[in-house]
């Protein structure tokens, strides 16, 4: 049987809820359990202690480790529970189960290109402070719709060896695909690199080409619905091919959220 | 006080009434380092089928009101397996394990249930024919009640352990269906399975699930759930094992006293993961409270009006 690593499930303060503008919040609970342990790229189930009819928990990427006890995620409010869960107030509870899932491999020597697209962004603020413990400074490729849309700037860019942004409506940065930006850099150097990402469907795909493409590893954190986030209910599959070739179902929650790019079928 | 929580399942008495359902708890050992499955008085494995299954395309899940759609497709990782890599880890504890198996075929059904002959630490066999998530097998059998005759006693015929039929609330007359369960050999019945069920896409005029259609499940199906085993066990001499919505405990003690011998915990798992072991605590401190000095003593108390 796989080590598994230790999971909390704990009625965490919320410490501060916040709209970073648009559809976008910042939340932070104290967890101290779940910091202590934490990797960057795993997530934890999360709701509003009482959340009326809206009963499963949803998954957010850890996107901070604040003062070794807080947690912070950042989410977009566009459904039912995530719409509850930024209703929340400081001083009212979270159920948090966590960490799950597994985190992203730092790869000692290497040129890390970290993308993300949307709120896609969210495990990089997290990612790119324990690549810097590492004396990894990453190439940051950040995409989105708007200006507007774009959060944790100030903190990526100090994390980051370079930030590039690209939006769809040319509001900051690049007028076009954050792949875009990937590709170019990757066009006169791609000697060492190993890709993290995390976004939309279309931005992975591109980036799985790419990383095809180039020959350079890439590692992508998967998104599915999630029914109970720990691999009870086998039910965030995402399609994938076996090391033998045979197709399969891999678990998001539990054999991921972050797979080899190689392994996924996108 | 300490009360006696243990209940009987005919031949199978279990430490007490709590056990986690099918498909909502994995194979069991998912949330060791989260909870002691020492304190439950027993679990049900996935769906155990004779080879490996793939399961449906995703979207598997959908929340709705109250409850949650699944259609999973018994993805699981074939008997075999769950004999050589499961089973070894989840004998080392105290709890009643149920291998819960389906097949597309009579014939299927018989051979995953025949792997569990002489298996000594498996103490009953849970027979899907109820999920409503697969082209062959499961709800198309357990919606006729010849089919559900012969399934149960193909099975039965092919097992040295406890049966117990696991029923869908897909039917006109559940008693009808249960009946024939028994007729062919069923010494218990658990119910419900999901209710069938669809949710859409209004922005593309699409299914939302990749199977299209899916289970209903979590409290939103309570209420049918208790008419069912109020229902059944009236009808019929054999214990029986209730589920559907059960997220608390007054649901068990509710279940109990509409006359389920056990009770087992579904969805509520996924929201709640510690639920199973929080219930049993709760059990006892219900029944010392309220001078209950058996647990069994509840079951089919409901009153006529």
């Amino acid at each position: 049987m796989p080590f598994m690593f230790k999971k909390f499930d704990l009625l965490a303060p919320i410490v501060e809820n916040i709209c970073l503008g648009g559809k976008y919040y910042r939340i932070r609970v104290e967890a101290p359990q779940i910091a202590k342990i934490a990797r960057p790229g795993q997530f934890c189930m999360i709701r509003p202690q009482y959340s009326g009819e809206s009963l499963l928990r949803r998954p957010f990427s850890i996107a901070a480790v604040r003062d070794g006890e807080l947690l912070e995620f950042a989410y977009t409010a566009i459904g039912v529970g995530t719409r509850l869960i930024s209703q929340s107030l400081p001083g009212q509870h979270l159920l948090c189960l966590g960490p799950l899932g597994n985190s992203f491999p730092v790869v000692e020597g290497s040129r890390a290109l970290v993308v993300g697209g949307g709120i896609g962004i969210a495990p990089f603020p997290f990612f790119n402070r324990v690549l810097n413990q590492h004396r990894i400074f990453p190439n940051t490729y950040y995409g989105a719709r708007s200006a507007e849309e774009l959060i944790y700037i100030e903190e990526l860019n100090q994390l980051s060896h370079i930030l590039k942004i690209a939006t769809d409506n040319g509001s900051a940065g690049h007028h076009g695909f954050v792949t875009q930006l990937l590709e170019k850099d990757l066009d006169e150097s791609p000697s060492d690199s190993v890709i993290y990402a995390c976004g939309p469907g279309p931005m992975m795909r591109v980036v799985k080409s790419i990383a095809e493409r180039y020959g350079v590893p890439a590692y992508l954190s998967m998104e599915e619905t999630m029914g109970c986030g720990v691999g009870i209910c086998i039910g965030c599959p995402i399609p994938g091919v076996t090391p033998d070739g045979q197709t399969t179902y891999y678990l998001c929650c539990k054999d991921g959220p972050i797979f080899p790019s190689t392994v996924v079928m996108i | 006080m300490n009360p006696d929580l243990s209940v009987r399942l005919g031949s199978l008495t279990l430490k007490n009434p709590i056990m986690t359902a099918s498909g909502c708890f994995g194979y069991g050992l998912e949330l060791i380092d989260l909870l002691d499955l020492n304190q439950l008085g027993g679990i049900v494995s996935k769906s155990l089928t004779l080879h490996k299954r793939m399961g449906t395309p995703p979207h598997r899940i959908f929340e709705t009101a109250s409850g949650m759609l699944n259609a999973i497709g018994i993805e699981n990782i074939g008997v075999e397996a769950y004999l050589n890599e499961k089973l070894p880890h989840l004998s080392r504890y105290d709890i009643a394990i149920v291998a819960n198996v389906m097949g597309n075929t009579l014939e299927e059904y018989a051979a995953t249930a025949a792997r569990f002959r002489g298996v000594r630490r498996i103490n009953a066999i849970e027979v899907n024919i109820s999920s409503p998530n697969t082209k062959k097998g499961g709800m198309h059998f357990g919606v006729d009640p010849e089919l559900t005759y012969q399934v149960i006693r193909a099975v039965k015929d092919a097992t040295d352990r406890p049966v117990i039929a696991k029923l869908s609330p897909n039917v006109t007359d559940i008693v009808q269906i249960a009946k024939r369960a028994v007729d062919g050999g069923a010494d218990m019945l658990s119910l419900i399975n999901t209710l069938w069920s669809l949710a859409i896409d209004h922005w593309n005029g699409k299914p939302i699930l990749g199977n299209v259609t899916g289970g209903l499940s979590g409290p939103a199906i309570k209420p049918v759930a208790l008419r069912m085993v109020h229902q059944v066990s009236r009808a019929l001499p054999v214990p029986v094992i209730g589920m559907g919505g059960i997220a608390n405990l007054f649901d068990v003690i509710e279940f109990m006293m509409a006359g389920a011998s056990a009770v087992q915990i579904g969805t509520a798992n996924f929201y709640d993961p510690t639920v199973s072991v929080r219930l049993v605590r709760e059990l006892r401190d219900y029944c010392s409270m309220r001078k209950i000095d058996r647990i069994s003593s509840l079951i089919g108390a409901l009153q006529s009006s």
